[in-house]
């Protein structure tokens, strides 16, 4: 896997590669995900160029208190290469947020 | 009643009611949700030149770096899918109602930062049951059952995380190690108070914090108080929010980003206005002018693209609306589930006598212990109730007294009022009563050729009701409250006769501030 000019939310990885996703620090925060379009629960996937060209992934962050929560979103392709780490940190009376991941598949 | 009527002390309290009474019917909280999408597009706009500085001091030392490619980034559909859509979608927003707005922290009504009732100086007739997380400050003047007033400085603090905060732990990290340390659990519950009367020693009027101004030690212990959202008892309320409004939210703005923000059409357009604004942004970053920095976004951001001739775009937009509206709503509820659950601690104060000039006798000092119970009876409002007793530490010289100094029992009830100032938001209206029983003179008299001497701190056995009304106004944002309240006695300790008194203060809770330079 691998980062795009340097967008931790802009990746590609090759066809049948298993993509990771991980919340690696998580401290008051909800997450949700839609893959595709599709409500999805976490965890893996593998990248099917006969699905989509480009596999897009929502992962949205909900916060719990009014002030002081965050998450770590880690994503780590099977083929090694590059890790993508996001950081959402909650700005002062911010109720939600989201990172829109897309993976290109070479 | 009709002697009542005619008696300076019932007048009083029938216009106070009366007044308080417009009050509330001026600006009763309405108990709906609001969808305030312009608050959340302000939050979001106001933290960009954080983002900004943050992501350009990571990367400004990486071989090619640029501002202008650093704020692309922090600009880029992927990084703020969640703002672009509720830009997009503002004007499918409902309109919000005049309602609570639930920004939890500033709206707490249950957090004492000031002294207790005793101290000269205290704008509380009853103390409440939580304490700022990390440090609070206040400065009151005033005094609410002793015939002297004075000024009275207080510090209050959690040792805990006093010292989580010099290991530059964040905010958000020291809660959760408090979690799960039950250790670091069980002494968080303890937190302090050491309260200064600045009209004490050779300074007065000035505080200089030595021993002479020392006027009280507090110790408080938590029994029962889970009003943290983060606390896993919540986690059912949470988790149904999770499987239904929040993966609703989450499709509807999946579907935003894939059939409205990233389709040619609207990239176009998005992609000239991000040149501009990256353009005069990045001007700014070089001149490190953080003022035009904000100026320049906020002014950029008014002329954000709108997603006309976008096929489908109304029916993405409104869904999204309504999916926000409705998590928004679910999650309001949740906190002020919250907001709800009890409260029980206990406060042991150590009270330093005020000292008298010669030939006046000193009475001990004293400690006082109170029980405080909250409870939430409506949304955002409050009902404490205190039960107190107070004891000399020696017994006092000069004077036939019990070593019980008096008892006390008191009731709060606190009303948050929508101001809708924005500047301002919730001040809140208390009303407070408080029943005293001295159950003896504890009058120290000193003979002297010109006759007897006492203190002004004596105490004269009876029975004392005393009246409060208090507006605490906060500053948003800032951490800061102004209390101001009106108090109405039947008699001072020492003085049977009817008092009415003016409090004002000033009080700084911390937390607001760390939560913002630690998050």
């Amino acid at each position: 896997m691998q980062i795009n000019n340097g967008n931790e939310l802009d990746l590609a990885g090759s066809n049948g590669e298993t993509i990771t996703i991980a919340i690696t620090v998580s401290n008051g925060a909800i997450n949700n995900y839609v893959l595709n379009g599709k409500s999805w629960g976490g965890g893996s996937f593998k990248l099917d160029k006969t699905l989509a060209p480009i596999f897009k992934l929502l992962v949205q962050t909900i916060y719990k208190a009014s002030s002081g929560s965050s998450c770590e979103i880690t994503v780590t392709g099977s083929g090694g290469g590059d890790i993508s780490v996001h950081d959402e940190v909650q700005a002062p009376g911010e109720a939600f947020d989201a990172a829109m991941y897309t993976i290109t598949i070479l | 009643m009709r002697r009542c009527i005619q008696s300076r002390f019932c007048r009083t309290l029938l216009i106070g009611t009366v007044v308080l009474l417009l009050l509330l019917f001026r600006g009763v909280p309405t108990f709906g949700q609001s969808m305030d999408f312009q608050r959340q597009i302000n939050v979001k706009i106001d933290n960009l030149p954080k983002l900004i500085a943050e992501r350009w001091s990571a990367e400004r030392t990486t071989p090619g770096a640029s501002i202008e490619h650093t704020i692309r980034l922090v600009l880029d559909p992927h990084q703020q899918v969640a703002l672009y859509a509720l830009l997009l979608s503002s004007g499918y927003a409902p309109k919000a109602v005049d309602s609570f707005k639930t920004d939890v922290d500033e709206a707490r009504v249950d957090k004492q930062v000031g002294s207790s009732s005793s101290s000269a100086g205290s704008t509380s007739l009853t103390s409440k049951g939580s304490v700022p997380a990390i440090l609070g400050f206040a400065v009151e003047n005033g005094s609410l059952d002793k015939s002297v007033s004075g000024t009275t400085i207080t510090f209050t603090g959690r040792p805990v995380q006093i010292i989580q905060s010099f290991q530059k732990t964040s905010f958000g990290d020291s809660y959760k190690q408090i979690e799960a340390n039950p250790s670091l659990g069980v002494l968080n519950r303890v937190s302090f108070a050491l309260s200064f009367d600045t009209s004490r020693g050779n300074s007065a009027g000035t505080f200089t914090a030595n021993s002479n101004q020392f006027a009280a030690f507090t110790l408080h212990i938590d029994i029962i108080n889970y009003r943290d959202p983060r606390n896993q008892r919540f986690d059912g309320q949470w988790n149904a929010l999770q499987e239904g409004v929040a993966q609703q939210l989450a499709l509807s703005l999946y579907d935003v980003y894939d059939q409205v923000i990233s389709i040619p059409a609207f990239q176009a357009k998005f992609q000239k206005w991000l040149d501009d604004i990256v353009e005069t942004l990045a001007k700014t970053v070089r001149e490190n002018d953080n003022q035009a920095l904000t100026a320049a976004i906020e002014q950029g951001f008014q002329s954000f693209p709108k997603p006309s001739d976008i096929p489908g775009a109304d029916n993405l937009l409104s869904n999204f609306a309504s999916a926000t509206d409705a998590m928004i709503a679910a999650r309001n509820d949740i906190l002020a589930y919250v907001g709800k659950a009890p409260i029980v601690t206990f406060d042991y104060s150590d009270n330093r006598a005020a000292p008298v000039s010669a030939p006046q006798t000193k009475l001990p000092d004293t400690s006082s212990f109170t029980l405080i119970a909250e409870l939430a009876p409506f949304k955002g409002g409050a009902f404490t109730l205190n039960a107190n007793a107070s004891i000399f530490n020696s017994k006092p010289q000069r004077v036939v007294a019990n070593m019980l100094r008096d008892l006390k029992a008191s009731a709060q009830l606190d009303i948050p009022i929508n101001t809708s100032v924005s500047k301002i938001g919730n001040v809140v209206l208390s009303f407070s009563g408080q029943y005293e029983r001295i159950p003896q003179n504890a009058i120290p008299v000193t003979m002297t050729s010109g006759g007897t001497v006492t203190t002004p701190y004596a105490v004269l056995r009876g029975d004392m009701l005393i009246g409060q009304a208090k507006l605490t106004i906060p500053v948003k944002g800032s951490g800061v409250k102004i209390p101001i309240s009106f108090s109405i006695a039947n008699r001072t300790e020492l003085i049977k006769e009817q008092d009415i008194r003016g409090n004002i203060g000033i009080t700084f809770d911390l937390d607001s501030i760390i939560g913002k330079l630690k998050p």
